[in-house]
């Protein structure tokens, strides 16, 4: 339980901590590698694209988790308190339903993918992997925010 | 048909409240399953395809060097030495919080978070010295725009990546344009505190006092210099640019000024992680959306549509920019460069116009944007700031709209302001 507790509140701020600092680390040394070593890295730009694809899709989960999206909400303004609540639970249900079946299919992409990165090698598998576990993740969060929101709703009866 | 399932569903899902990244996605997504334009496997694969970019890169290290920047102490030095150099004279308050957007855009390339690192001191700074509130959080507002016009900024990379143009071009296109709408936002802070009676702070202008507050800036202001002396000197792309950005923002805030503690930096990086994130969606998704556009034919269309109007470019731009500035108030900026791009830069260029003066120009009509109800980025930030109302600080911002709307339509009819510098480097 302890565990599952930690990851609920930290899975990911801790992911996006950790990929925010390998790629500022990774370009850093590759622009000092070049100018003062005069030697240039063939993967550091790879690693640091890849790690910033999995930033973006853990980083939507993240953006759930802290209401943080960027939304047009001067439609929704128009409408009271209680108007405002079942159009956010709306919104939440069209989000789940698009997250649930992105996962879905970027996991056939994931399947039927064969290819490797051309400078490190690495199965973009992995790569590809990216949206599929962020939307995944965000499902849950989604799931957790409808959660509160129906409570609040039920609360307001 | 196709075009309206595309465009109705991605307007009624934006008026669901559906984020802007998920209703391009479902939009694009319910398309496909109507008319089979392109396969939902390719909708999969473009959220990776199109954020799998380098030059993108620089997003998400120019926000996090801001959002270093903001937190390190910077802003204050900044607003020291904007202050010895116009701080005598009337309205200098006012006017020096003008000037220190002008020195923190230079180094941010975000127009709320300027107006969080400059608006978090300055508005109760300048209320403090007797400024009215409302006077005093407008001027940060509204020149918190200037943190995309002038470089490093946010929406030049996107548009640079999003139109094929050079982002190093973009950034020293944005300089002139920059001062120009600085400047035109000083003269009208003179005349209003001239009218209001406001003084300047009575210590006189003395090379001493500049050498003492350019000493104590100094780390600050070498950031731009490396920035635009990095990427134009051949020694960086953007996006290392903005890596040592961070790097550099980092040493300075930690280890010179001693700001900011290493124990708040994890917090720091979240922060400019989601901050990155909830934009680079947009990204994600857009792109398979901007594919059924284009074939649809749905740019071309638009363009047939314009030049039948009218074939004189005058009025082409004129309309082009009433329908970006239209835009801006309703829509986010990167959402908007991301969809206009594709449709408007060919219209743009088939009447003879820059790729590169276009996009100044479009930068400059989203930044009105940001200070315009309802969707006002700036005016939100500085509402949080201060405690006024949208609608009162709408109001106060006004003039400062029209200065913006003056300087735009300089910058359109006078191509060069755009182009000189970058002719000039290249």
């Amino acid at each position: 339980m302890k565990v599952l507790h930690w990851l609920d509140k930290n899975i990911e701020s801790f992911i996006l901590t950790v990929l925010s600092i390998l790629t500022v680390v990774v370009v850093f040394v590759q622009v000092f590698m070049r100018y003062i070593l005069d030697s240039s890295l063939v993967w550091s730009e790879e690693l640091a694209r890849y790690a910033f694809i999995w930033l973006i899709y853990i980083g939507v989960s993240y953006g759930v988790k802290r209401q943080a999206h960027i939304k047009v909400d001067a439609f929704a303004l128009l409408f009271k308190r209680k108007g405002q609540l079942v159009l956010g639970i709306c919104a939440n249900l069209t989000f789940f339903i698009f997250a649930v079946l992105l996962a879905y299919y970027s996991f056939e992409v994931v399947a039927n993918m064969t290819r490797s990165s051309p400078a490190m090698n690495l199965p973009m598998q992995w790569v590809y992997a990216a949206p599929m576990v962020g939307l995944l993740l965000t499902a849950i969060r989604i799931i957790q925010q409808m959660k509160i929101q129906i409570q609040t709703f039920k609360s307001e009866e | 048909m196709t075009a309206l399932v595309l465009f109705g569903s991605f307007a009624f899902f934006l008026l669901l409240t559906v984020p802007i990244g998920i209703s391009l996605g479902l939009a694009t997504l319910l398309t496909i399953i109507f008319a089979d334009v392109v396969s939902i496997q390719y909708l999969a694969q473009s959220l990776v395809q199109s954020t799998d970019s380098f030059p993108l890169m620089a997003v998400p290290f120019f926000i996090l060097a801001g959002e270093i920047m903001g937190k390190g102490g910077i802003s204050e030095r900044l607003f020291k030495l904007a202050n010895v150099f116009v701080g005598n004279l009337t309205g200098g308050f006012a006017i020096a919080a003008v000037l220190t957007c002008m020195f923190f855009a230079a180094i941010s390339g975000s127009g709320p978070a300027t107006v969080a690192a400059v608006g978090g001191i300055m508005i109760p700074a300048m209320v403090g010295y007797g400024y009215d509130k409302k006077f005093a959080t407008a001027v940060v507002v509204a020149a918190g725009s200037l943190g995309i016009i002038i470089p490093p900024s946010i929406p030049m990379v996107i548009y640079g990546v999003a139109g094929s143009v050079s982002i190093g071009d973009m950034f020293i296109a944005g300089i002139l344009p920059g001062i120009l709408v600085g400047v035109v936002m000083m003269v009208w802070c003179y005349i209003y505190s001239k009218k209001k009676n406001y003084k300047g702070n009575g210590e006189k202008f003395t090379l001493k006092r500049v050498v003492i507050a350019v000493n104590e800036a100094k780390w600050a202001i070498l950031i731009p210099v490396i920035i635009l002396g990095g990427i134009y000197g051949g020694i960086f792309t953007p996006t290392e640019a903005a890596v040592v950005a961070v790097v550099y923002a980092t040493v300075v805030s930690v280890f010179v000024y001693k700001e900011l503690s290493i124990k708040k930096f994890p917090k720091v990086i979240q922060d400019a992680a989601l901050t990155s994130a909830t934009i680079l969606i947009i990204i994600g998704t857009a792109n398979a959306f901007g594919r059924i556009l284009t074939l649809e034919q749905i740019p071309k269309m638009v363009a047939d549509l314009l030049l039948s109007i009218s074939s004189n470019p005058i009025i082409i731009m004129l309309f082009l920019i009433i329908l970006l500035l239209f835009v801006g108030m309703v829509m986010d900026t990167v959402a908007a460069i991301i969809i206009l791009v594709p449709i408007l830069l060919p219209i743009a260029i088939s009447i003879g116009v820059d790729p590169i003066h276009f996009g100044i120009i479009m930068i400059i009509n989203l930044a009105i944007g940001f200070i315009t109800p309802p969707v006002g980025v700036n005016l939100f930030v500085g509402s949080g700031i201060s405690g006024l109302s949208i609608e009162t600080l709408a109001r106060a911002t006004m003039p400062f709209f029209i200065a913006m709307i003056l300087s735009l339509a300089v910058v359109t009819l006078i191509p060069e302001l755009s182009l000189f510098l970058t002719d000039f480097f290249r």
